[in-house]
């Protein structure tokens, strides 16, 4: 058995391990099976030594974490899978947390096994929280009592906004590590797959179709050191969020998806001295760089999957330099017209790549004026219609452009303003922040909507003096936005 | 729980799977369209509808080794997997499905489609293309719900957002500082733009305008640093970025050509580029570095995947572009290239096999009816396969009945064999009689240096009667001084066929040479066959082509009254034979010799004799 490391946190996780361990050995073997014993040791264990001081101890699921008293478990990568089990099996029992008393101690093993296999059945009852109540009333289960209130200061709302950002966190997550796997496999000249990455972007297609201002704002993640790979992932985002605009099947988004994050892959054949070299680059370093959306077409055919498959996700990378009229690179002998994933891929990369701080960029653009200049070359580099669609889709002030507000304060825009064609297209909604006094920034209230009037005069209450570079300031703005 | 509900809603639960379990072995031995398929799907849709008839869906929830049911009233019904339905539970918990629900309304294409992803994804290889969740994300099916746990990637290590943004932007402020950052000025009070900010810089290789194609030329540079600083920002005019109903439906058009865009042509494009640029690279450097052989390996292997699928589509300018232009790339890699000469080698070699060619066969007829140009120029490109195509394409010609498709096959056929010719020389040793037959018109066609002369010579050899003496009637059509080389062989041939063949041919008119083959055969008594048949035929032959240079010998035979050639009753034939040849030879000389022996003292030369003469009378 493992030994639990002796504080606090080490009791809190080895509880939850234990609980984990203990409903689901049960599903599968006897009670007196070692497995199923061994859970309750380290059970009673945990409770013993965490209710020895308090007298009973709480455990609350909150925004998809778990909350044991008032201290958030941190993920780890051993017991991520267990808490969010965990968070879902009392989920489907409607029960937001559980409080367990120093009674039980004196409580006889079987009774532990019996409660497990109660918690277990439940699943299927019609109302399983009644249910499992009902069977509470027993003295026999009397340690164990449901806690459905919040933790005292955290509000619902609050709550599930948490819920959401770490939803949108993870998805990020999941396939910012796919795509470094995919690339990490490549270097090392293993055997790749898409079966991981096709699930991670088929998850974040699902979450994009019900919930794509929050992908726009993850969007505006910008890793310093992890670039290539944030890039990507953004491109992939952006090229998803302009393909459900534009009605694209969720297959075909899948497929977006997969070409955003595959467009760059060829960058990892490019020495890092080249890739990250400050200033301007020799014309044989440039060209080694040209070099990448072919690397990338040379890696993904490596993969292992099927034509149909690699020939839904070859195109568009390869194209991701071309230009709309066709200028750009690589240079083609024939070529008649660029794909749609292609175009997309431009818009999304090119929207990306400059706004984002790198060493070798000295201007960076915020995002309006990354706009901006694109639209300036709408036509020749861009497609009209998609990058149209694009504008529309971010607004002309899109989520993250931090915003100098002529009240003093400094906001940073959470969404645009409402409509297919906003009557106020440069009044969006924006959420104000003011120095933390630390080095840092922190929120100040609720999101407001810069449409608003002053009612004394009907002139708007605030206005927007310029844009800046969040980067100037040391802001990533998604964590002011979600 | 419990009681017979239970137990009856147990019962389908279980056949359910065990139907689903044997299905799926179905699936692995019979096509989708054969009987047997539809009715294991039509049970597992029986046994569901029997369900639903009196709920709205089934939900199965998966675990190891068991599955449970959520019946209604009667609480959970756990239920362990048995031998026959353990497939299926096992398939489902290794991909993560927590459950699967099948709901009322379900289709038996949907049944059909859920047991082709079973069958697809039965094996998962460590990397794989997909798996059981992905297939049924894709194909989305109305009826078929499920919920799958993030297996894939729950051991992953997540990334602790908060603590890694913190850092990040720490990490930002200080790399940052000193970088050149633009800002703009907000539209004004009443939404107006108002001024653009200043700002310098460059993007040396990502942006549009910016991308900085030229990253020495300062002024390029420089121009890419103002295209920046006077980037305008957005016009507030909504007005200006909204889509007309025009571009409205330009875009419609343009998603939906996309959802279905054939990719092929673009990648092929892509594609021929790097292989392009490997055979510049070779030339550059002298040698191509490993990498380079290896991506042309995977690259090539793809091709042969999208020739294939061309193929299968008709789509026969795209599979012949993709052909022609790999064969444009050999001089681009020169001779010491051994290896990318051989991975191209390789490349049409196995793009030549019969599996890959073969997905051409139900689009021979359209080609029949092809105006003639573009016959010529298909012809063209099929000639560039490699000649291992010939027994594809040998295949089509015996299936072929249009004169036209005729002709360009023998042609293809003809120039892939000059190239090689063991396909074709397989084919003649080991293919059936049926289908080197059709292949006669191409054998005796003439060719260059009388190529196919070894084959025909070979065919004399062949177990097939039909195919020996069509051989042999090509042979003394075609090359008619190769007689002596082939008489001997042919006069032992056991079947009567073959030497009637022969025969006929040496019989057919006055040759000394044919004459003394045959005056030596008889005379040597070369032959095998002594029977009345073979012998008569043979005297019978001798005299059509024979001369007074074998009276001597036919004289002898027919006086003979030694018992020399075997016994009394093969004499008799030889002497019958003799009388038969003397008269075909006709001279003066030959009828006084049948005409004396017909007043022989010897009975059976008189016989013989009269007997010839009654005949010829």
């Amino acid at each position: 058995m493992k030994m639990i490391p002796e504080t606090e946190s080490g009791y809190m996780e080895a509880l939850m391990r234990s609980l984990y361990g203990l409903i689901s050995s049960l599903r599968t073997h006897q009670p007196g099976n070692r497995l199923v014993t061994g859970h309750a040791d380290t059970f009673m264990e945990a409770v013993d030594a965490l209710t020895r001081e308090r007298g009973q101890i709480t455990v609350r699921f909150l925004s998809g974490r778990v909350h044991v008293e008032k201290q958030r478990l941190s993920y780890k990568p051993e017991t991520v899978a267990i808490f969010d089990s965990l968070i879902d099996f009392f989920e489907v029992r409607n029960i937001r947390g559980f409080c367990i008393d120093e009674k039980v101690k004196a409580v006889e093993r079987d009774a532990i096994f019996r409660f497990a296999r109660m918690l277990n059945s439940a699943e299927k009852r019609k109302n399983p929280l009644e249910w499992i109540l009902s069977y509470l009333q027993d003295e026999e289960f009397s340690w164990f009592g449901v806690v459905q209130e919040s933790l005292p200061g955290v509000e619902e709302s609050s709550a599930e906004a948490e819920v959401r950002r770490d939803r949108g966190l993870k998805s990020y997550s999941h396939v910012l590590g796919s795509v470094k796997e995919i690339a990490g496999k490549l270097i090392s000249q293993k055997e790749v797959g898409m079966n991981r990455t096709r699930r991670v972007v088929q998850n974040m297609v699902d979450l994009i179709m019900e919930d794509d201002p929050l992908f726009r704002a993850l969007s505006t993640i910008r890793f310093y050191d992890d670039y290539t790979y944030c890039h990507s992932v953004n491109v992939a985002i952006l090229s998803m969020c302009i393909g459900k605009r534009i009605l694209l099947s969720k297959k075909s988004l899948e497929n977006l998806g997969l070409c955003g994050l595959l467009h760059d892959l060829g960058k990892i054949e490019i020495p890092k001295e080249i890739l990250n070299k400050p200033g301007k680059l020799t014309p044989e370093e440039f060209e080694i760089i040209k070099q990448h959306s072919v690397n990338s077409v040379r890696l993904i055919i490596k993969i292992q999957a099927s034509r149909d498959q690699k020939a839904d996700i070859l195109l568009a990378p390869f194209e991701h330099h071309l230009k709309y009229d066709l200028s750009g690179y690589p240079k083609l002998e024939e070529k008649t017209s660029l794909s749609l994933f292609g175009r997309i891929l431009t818009i999304a990369d090119v929207y990306d790549a400059i706004t984002s701080p790198r060493v070798y960029r000295p201007t960076i653009l915020p995002p309006d004026r990354a706009l901006g200049f694109m639209w300036e070359n709408v036509g020749k580099d861009f497609d009209p219609i998609l990058l149209k669609v694009f504008i529309n889709m971010l607004g002309i002030y899109p989520v993250g452009t931090l915003l100098q507000l002529d009240n003093g304060a400094l906001g940073i825009v959470t969404e645009p303003p409402p409509g297919e064609a906003p009557a106020l297209p440069g009044r969006p909604w924006v959420v104000q922040i003011e120095p933390d006094g630390a080095d840092g920034y922190e929120r100040i209230g609720q999101p407001m909507n810069l449409s608003e009037n002053n009612r004394k005069n009907s002139t708007y209450a605030i206005n927007i003096i310029k844009t800046i570079n969040p980067w100037e300031m040391g802001i990533q703005p998604l964590d002011y936005i979600i | 729980m419990g009681g017979n509900l239970a137990a009856r809603e147990i019962g389908i639960v279980i056949r359910l799977l065990e139907k689903l379990a044997r299905a799926l072995n179905v699936a692995g031995l019979y096509p989708h369209t054969h009987d047997i398929y539809k009715q294991a799907i039509q049970s597992i849709f029986e046994e569901l509808a029997e369900y639903l008839q009196q709920n709205d869906a089934l939900r199965l929830y998966v675990e190891e080794g068991a599955v449970s049911l959520e019946a209604s009233d009667l609480g959970s019904l756990r239920m362990n997997a048995t031998p026959v339905s353990a497939s299926i539970i096992g398939l489902l918990a290794r991909d993560g499905i927590k459950w699967i629900e099948f709901c009322r309304g379900i289709r038996m294409r949907e049944i059909s489609v859920l047991l082709k992803i079973f069958h697809r994804y039965r094996s998962l290889r460590e990397e794989d293309e997909g798996d059981i969740v992905t297939a049924l994300w894709e194909e989305n099916l109305p009826h078929l719900r499920y919920l799958s746990k993030e297996i894939v990637w729950e051991a992953e290590p997540l990334t602790e957002f908060t603590k890694e943004l913190e850092a990040e932007t720490a990490l930002l402020r200080r790399e940052m500082k000193g970088v050149r950052m633009t800002s703009a000025p907000g539209r004004g009070r009443d939404g107006e733009e108002v001024g653009i900010a200043q700002g310098e810089g460059e993007d040396r290789e990502e942006g549009s305008s910016g991308r900085g194609e030229d990253p020495v030329s300062d002024s390029k540079a420089t121009a890419a640093s103002s295209a920046y600083d006077e980037a305008a920002t957005l016009d507030s005019d909504p007005r200006l970025w909204t889509l007309s109903a025009e571009e409205l439906d330009l875009l419609r058009e343009m998603v939906y050509a996309a959802e279905n865009f054939d990719t092929a042509e673009g990648i092929l494009n892509a594609l021929m580029l790097i292989l392009k640029q490997d055979g510049i690279e070779s030339g550059k450097k002298g040698e191509i570095p490993e990498k380079y052989q290896e991506d042309m390996a995977a690259i090539l292997d793809y091709l042969k995947e999208e020739f294939q699928n061309a193929l299968e589509h008709g789509q026969f300018s795209l599979a012949f572009r993709l052909v022609r232009n790999i064969y444009e790339l050999i001089p681009r890699f020169s001779e010491e290239k051994v290896r990318e000469r051989e991975l191209i080698q390789n490349f049409f070699r196995e793009i030549s096999a019969p599996e890959i060619l073969e997905r051409m066969n139900p689009y021979w007829p359209k080609i029949e009816s092809i105006s003639k140009p573009r016959l010529e120029a298909f012809q063209k490109n099929l000639m560039l396969l490699y000649p291992t195509a010939v027994k594809t394409f040998a295949n089509q010609l015996r299936k072929t009945a249009a004169e036209n498709v005729k002709e360009l096959l023998m042609d293809i056929i003809a120039a892939l064999s000059l190239r090689d010719m063991a396909p074709l020389e397989e084919i003649c040793k080991t293919g059936d009689e049926e289908l080197i037959l059709a292949l006669f018109p191409l054998l005796s066609k003439d060719r260059e240096e009388d190529a196919f002369r070894p084959l025909l010579m070979d065919l004399l050899s062949h177990e097939s009667p039909k195919l020996r003496s069509e051989a042999l009637k090509t042979i003394l059509e075609k090359y008619p001084e190769k007689i002596d080389e082939i008489f001997s062989g042919c006069m032992d041939d056991p079947d009567e066929r073959v030497r009637w063949a022969l025969l006929q041919y040496l019989g057919k008119e006055k040759n000394p040479f044919y004459e003394s083959l045959m005056l030596a055969y008889l005379e040597e008594e070369k032959y095998t066959f002594r029977d009345q048949w073979h012998l008569l035929s043979c005297y019978r032959c001798l005299g059509k082509c024979g001369s007074d240079h074998s009276l001597t010998f036919l004289r002898e035979i027919l006086h003979s009254k030694e018992r020399k050639r075997g016994a009394a009753q093969e004499m008799e034939i030889h002497r019958r034979g003799a009388a038969h040849a003397l008269l075909s030879i006709g001279t003066p000389d030959a009828l006084q010799i049948v005409n004396h022996a017909s007043k022989s003292i010897s009975r059976s030369t008189r016989n013989a004799a009269l007997a010839a003469l009654a005949v010829k009378r």
